[in-house]
């Protein structure tokens, strides 16, 4: 009993840290009316907090390790709202889904391509 | 019954939990448990006739944590901030040409089958994360609804793709993975990095703030330019 307790306030803990700055990010946001994401800007000021040693990976170690390994499940929602949303394509079905599918695969190869030139070439300066 | 919002929470964890399971038993790269439960659930509501509302009161708690989600990815971008600092330029210098290309091929491509300006505009920000892309749109003054939609179909078929384009195309490097997943499938495409190995997600969740910020930066530049 004593060890679920102590369990449950750590993850407790761990959310509300993790919690406490996303709402940081919010809070800039509504503050400054900025374009950039709340939560792009929780990230950035984790990051921060890290970097700087104010929070510790193991603060947070469970709970964002829960939550990135299953990423893509929360997504499912939104794939889900496709089923109403398509309808605002009025009939341009089949060339819409052509373009994504033709555009992501060029920036696919093409990031790809020079993300990996670059790689190598710093690698190979070191061998 | 249904209305009640944990119908939809219900009815997603379950979908999942199956999709889980499928993935774990079976491992095959191919299952992509994200088009899978997405189809699933489309087809159980479109069978037993259950309005999107009714589930989308219940869906739209699990996409709240997507939120939170982002924060997260602070961590693994911590942890591999040696490898983020060595090939700064080569990342940096690749997301904001791949953000450049998105946008590019968009218009060409979208030229070439014939749609119309309107509907273009709204497709451009498509490979961007959903906050972002929807602040593109607005700033284009277009049609969000159309973005949103052009987002969630852009992140899944790149998921779903991206295996196979690495193979085809000899994309072998780890890091390179990463950031083509972030920088062209967004934040579903992490989820993919994430099963892919470490450094592919943090890469990938890294280029999903670049590629946006990059995304924003190209098209302030062609409408000051005057193109769009």
């Amino acid at each position: 009993m004593r060890n679920v307790q102590k369990t449950g306030l750590s993850l407790l803990g761990e959310v509300i840290i993790i919690m406490g700055f996303y709402f940081f990010g919010e809070g800039v946001v509504w503050l400054l009316d900025s374009a950039v994401a709340g939560s792009v800007i929780g990230m950035l000021a984790l990051l921060s907090a890290l970097h700087l040693g104010w929070v510790k990976v193991d603060h947070i170690r469970y709970v964002s390790s829960f939550l990135l390994s299953f990423m893509p499940y929360f997504f499912i929602p939104a794939g889900v709202s496709v089923m109403v949303s398509y309808k605002l394509l009025a009939g341009h079905y089949v060339e819409v889904f052509a373009l994504i599918m033709l555009s992501t695969i060029v920036v696919m190869v093409l990031t790809g391509y020079v993300v990996q030139f670059f790689v190598n070439r710093s690698e190979s300066k070191d061998a | 019954m249904l209305e009640s919002p944990w119908f939809g929470l219900l009815l997603t964890l379950v979908v999942a939990f199956i999709a889980f399971s499928i993935k774990k038993r079976w491992a095959n790269r191919a299952f992509n448990p994200m088009l899978f439960s997405m189809l699933l659930i489309i087809a159980i509501l479109v069978i037993f006739e259950i309005p999107y509302e009714d589930y989308k009161s219940g869906g739209d708690y699990i996409l709240k944590m997507l939120g939170p989600i982002t924060v997260v990815l602070a961590v693994p971008l911590y942890q591999h901030h040696d490898k983020l600092k060595k090939h700064a330029f080569g990342i940096i210098f690749g997301i904001v040409l791949g953000a450049l290309s998105a946008l590019f091929s968009v218009y060409v491509f979208g030229l070439l089958l014939g749609l119309d300006t309107e509907v273009i505009k709204a497709l451009l920000p498509r490979s961007v994360t959903t906050p972002i892309g929807i602040a593109c749109a607005e700033m284009l003054e277009t049609l969000v609804g159309i973005t949103v939609f052009s987002i969630v179909i852009t992140g899944t078929f790149g998921a779903v793709v991206a295996e196979w384009v690495f193979q085809t195309f000899k994309i072998t490097h780890p890091i390179a993975k990463g950031v083509v997943l972030g920088t062209s499938a967004h934040a579903i495409g992490t989820g993919k990095a994430f099963e892919i190995g470490k450094v592919e997600g943090a890469m990938s969740g890294l280029s999903i703030a670049i590629a946006g910020v990059a995304t924003i930066a190209w098209l302030l530049l062609f409408e000051y330019i005057g193109i769009i």
